[in-house]
């Protein structure tokens, strides 16, 4: 169902949460209505689908005369589509997915701000999406560089290298301690898994189903702790 | 704006529906200004009540409607019931049986009074519990396959093919309970193995001094043995090619003919053919166009036709015929043999395969422009892998038996002129009376001279002029209703009744409009729960729609049912979808009360990044309005 993840996803995860007013600040009048009129459309494109709470959601987003209702007002057309703006945008909310899983693997609270380094040329550069990733991802600055920034954890999306600089938002030592200790505890793990799938009569006689489940956990350890050994080195 | 923090649903759905009637809304009637969008409902038993593949299936048709109505199109659902002829019959009999009442002791007449009364308590529950779904149909256009205008059509449409010598009276074998005296269905036979003889019989072969030997558990049917037949493999009767025997006792000259259905090890590997008395027997007869005889009563007596033991019963019958044999020669050997016995489930009795007289539809002509307006897509199929199911049904379509020995259903049409073989097809007993006199041509004849057919017409044979007959009349329509809104545009039904209804529905439409019935065909999957297994009562995985409706909103279950996951041609149903459903609802409530909940400053000036997201926002909606259009 398309216009249900057009909703959801889209519209509820993305547009409301780019637009919002900060906690108990009012909104400018202007983004209000536009956003009006998008859930006018939102609930005529769900109304054949859900045709119980559309009509009563359409009834209160405004006055409405006797006789008015959703079930006979014109479905939304389109004519076609930007597909420039809407894939800058897929990009941006990649990029925002990014920060957004940094912050939470390295418990970086999401109101402490953030600086983004982006490697690429500045005449090549779209900005006008900017101010939206300071908003959605919490940004002090956005930063135009054409070398990579060491101290830094980065990520790619499409062709481009983003960085967040580490200075400030962690505690190396701690952040040290804490990947040690998961990968003593990850090699332990794939210690015991190896261990079982090296036993002949596990293997011979157990299920395929529990073999296949054991070889699983024992490729997963190993990425795991490829992954702690990188960010290790990185962070020393 | 004081916006409740929860949805309630049942306040809402109850509120809304009924704003919907009273503006009428749901109604739709012809407009040459506006481009017209029509579906009948296939329509549920008229006594049924929702299940799952209703909750589906009325789903999709109503998400179908609603959309054609908002995008300005002149948008019909046509709702109705069936009159399920044995389904409904059956349930009837039940009912009168906990309340001491056997069927056979009433007659006809005193039956469907208890029929009618049942259908006008139970009838349109169904459609009750629709409106709960948030069914959008015209209700003010409910029609029922019985009702009087719908029951004309069927009439007329009998009568019409009658005379174009499409429908024709002919033998099909029955199960017949000669103790009972009436035809039972397969499931009312009962096979066990019992203990029987097998008789060896010399037949003697024409112009020759040779003789073929079968054999037989039943010597008494040999007066109406038709043909001798051997396997065409048989290298032992290859020279009996051509030839015929004479079967004993009545001396009568038949062929011995060949077919693949005789096992060379039964036996002596010859059979004595007898197709008045035996299913198999009766195919073969068919195949090899043989004559019929048929030498048993409805009782289970010797009639004239078997010359020999007349009146006699059939198991007398048996013992004289193997004596008759003996003294003349014929008989080879008796050996001991357990064979598969049917006995009626009713009275016991030994189950006699009788051919009895059907009425029959011709389906040849019918058949081949619906199935060449399917096959070059005229009519779409989705999905399209049914359209190679569909040829293949209709490229070997057999005449379709139209009549039932039962009596909740249209009755049939003709009338028969008492002390004769002969008959006429009318509308009503009037009419009827006038073409006798013709026919007989005797003015004198009165309604006491004729009587009508017992026998009713098969469900379908209303249901598959649905299409057209919930319009107007098919036969001399009148009404603009018709012209305006057929063909309907789409159909969403079950695969399983493609044959019984979908394809006789086009039939009808090529035959009765020139035109198809409906451009889309959606067969929808069949409902099952998340471990692939059938919803049953018994099982206790069949949710009570309903109930489901209470507890998530209509809303709910309308996306639940549309979220079930596809696997090949089932649906997986797990109550979980309807919570989903019901989540995604409470997310759209409070997504709404956030943006009512904020607070307007005119003096502040849009944001660049508000500005942004609106931008992207209108062109990810338009995205998403052309994907849509697209899965339609």
């Amino acid at each position: 169902m398309v216009v249900y993840k057009l909703f959801w996803d889209e519209f509820s995860s993305w547009y409301l949460e780019a637009i919002k007013p900060a906690y108990q600040k009012p909104i400018d009048s202007k983004t209000l209505a536009a956003t009006e009129v998008f859930f006018d459309k939102l609930l005529k494109l769900l109304h054949p689908f859900m045709p119980f709470i559309t009509e009563e959601l359409w009834q209160l987003l405004e006055e409405r005369k006797d006789g008015e209702s959703i079930m006979i007002s014109d479905m939304p057309v389109a004519n076609g589509w930007n597909k420039e703006i809407e894939q800058h945008f897929e990009k941006l909310k990649e990029v925002v997915t990014h920060i957004r899983s940094i912050r939470k693997d390295k418990n970086i609270p999401n109101k402490d701000e953030l600086k983004l380094y982006i490697r690429a040329e500045e005449n090549k550069y779209d900005k006008s999406l900017d101010n939206l990733a300071v908003k959605l991802a919490n940004l002090s600055e956005l930063i135009l560089t054409e070398d990579k920034v060491d101290d830094a954890i980065s990520f790619m999306v499409g062709t481009s290298e983003y960085f967040i600089p580490l200075e400030g938002n962690i505690d190396v030592e701690e952040e040290l301690k804490k990947l040690e200790e998961e990968l003593k505890y990850q090699k332990g793990f794939l210690n015991s898994v190896s261990k079982k799938l090296s036993n002949e009569k596990f293997v011979n006689n157990a299920p395929q189903k529990v073999v296949d489940i054991e070889r699983q956990k024992q490729a997963d350890a190993e990425i795991r702790i490829k992954a702690i050994e990188e960010q290790i080195n990185l962070l020393k | 704006m004081n916006i409740a923090s929860k949805y309630d649903p049942v306040q809402t759905e109850d509120k809304w529906y009924q704003y919907w009637m009273e503006k009428g809304f749901f109604k739709a009637e012809p407009d040459s200004s506006k481009e017209p969008y029509s579906i009948v409902i296939p329509p549920p038993n008229v006594t049924g009540v929702l299940h799952m593949g209703h909750m589906l299936n009325n789903t999709i048709q109503d998400v179908l409607v609603r959309r054609a109505r908002m995008k300005g199109k002149n948008a019909l659902w046509v709702p109705g019931t069936d009159h399920a002829s044995i389904a409904t019959e059956a349930k009837v009999v039940a009912l009168l049986k906990t309340k001491g009442i056997d069927k056979n002791k009433l007659s006809r007449d005193e039956f469907l009074e208890h029929a009618w009364e049942w259908k006008e308590k139970h009838g349109g529950i169904i459609l009750e519990q629709l409106k709960k779904l948030g069914a959008s149909c015209d209700w003010d256009r409910t029609c029922f396959t019985m009702d009087e205008e719908r029951s004309e059509s069927v009439l007329d449409v009998f009568i019409d093919l009658y005379n174009k010598g499409k429908i024709y009276r002919g033998y099909r074998m029955v199960n017949w309970d000669p103790q009972a005296k009436t035809a039972v269905s397969d499931e009312e036979v009962i096979h066990t193995e019992e203990q029987s003889k097998l008789y060896y019989v010399q037949y003697k072969i024409e112009d020759s001094s040779d003789c073929i030997t079968i054999a037989t558990t039943r010597p008494e049917t040999i007066l109406g043995d038709t043909a001798v037949c051997v396997n065409p493999n048989d290298e032992r009767y290859q020279h009996l090619k051509g030839k015929q025997v004479i079967v004993p006792m009545v001396e009568r000259p038949v062929p011995i003919i060949f077919d693949e259905y005789v096992d060379v090890e039964f036996g002596t590997g010859a059979l004595k053919i007898t197709p008045a008395h035996d299913e198999n027997d009766y195919e073969i007869g068919k195949r090899h166009k043989l004559q019929t005889i048929d030498i048993f009563t409805d009782d289970g007596k010797l009639n004239d036709k078997a010359q020999l033991f007349i009146g006699e019963d059939r198991f007398d019958a048996r013992k004289m015929a193997a004596e008759k044999l003996e003294q003349l020669g014929c008989l080879v050997k008796v050996e001991d043999y357990i064979n598969k016995v049917g006995r009626s489930e009713r009275t016991n009795a030994v189950i006699e395969p009788k051919v009895s007289i059907q009425w029959f539809l011709d389906m040849k002509e019918l058949a081949a422009p619906a199935l060449e307006n399917v096959m070059n897509d005229n009519i779409h199929f989705h999905p399209p892998k049914f359209k190679n199911t569909y040829r293949h049904w209709m490229e070997n379509v057999k005449d379709w038996c139209i009549s039932r020995q039962l009596w909740w259903g249209h009755r049939i049409p003709a009338y028969y002129i008492k002390g004769t073989e002969d008959f006429v097809v009318a509308k009503n007993p009037e009419e009827a009376l006038g073409l006798t006199k013709v026919k007989q041509n005797n003015p004198n004849l009165t309604m006491a001279d004729i009587y009508q057919d017992e026998d009713v017409l098969d469900t379908w044979f209303s249901s598959w002029l649905w299409p057209i007959s919930v319009f107007d009349k098919v036969i001399e329509p009148e009404k603009e209703d018709l012209n305006y809104f057929y063909p309907t545009d789409d159909l969403v039904t079950a695969p399983e009744i493609l044959f019984f209804w979908v394809a006789r529905m086009i039939m009808a439409g090529y035959e009765y409009r020139g035109e198809k019935p409906f451009k889309n065909v959606y067969l929808t999957g069949i409902v099952r729960d998340k471990q692939r297994r059938k919803m049953s009562k018994s099982l206790g995985n069949s949710p009570e729609p309903l109930e489901l409706i209470k507890q998530y909103g209509a809303d709910g279950v309308r996306v639940g049912m549309l979220l079930c996951s596809p696997a090949g041609n089932d649906l997986l149903f797990d109550e979980n979808l309807t919570e989903q459903g019901r989540n995604f609802g409470n997310k759209i409530w409070n997504a709404f009360r956030l943006v009512k909940s904020w607070e307007i400053d005119y003096s502040i000036e849009q944001p660049e990044y508000a500005q942004a997201a609106i931008t992207w926002f209108e062109e990810k909606i338009n995205q998403s309005i052309i994907q849509i259009e697209d899965h339609y």
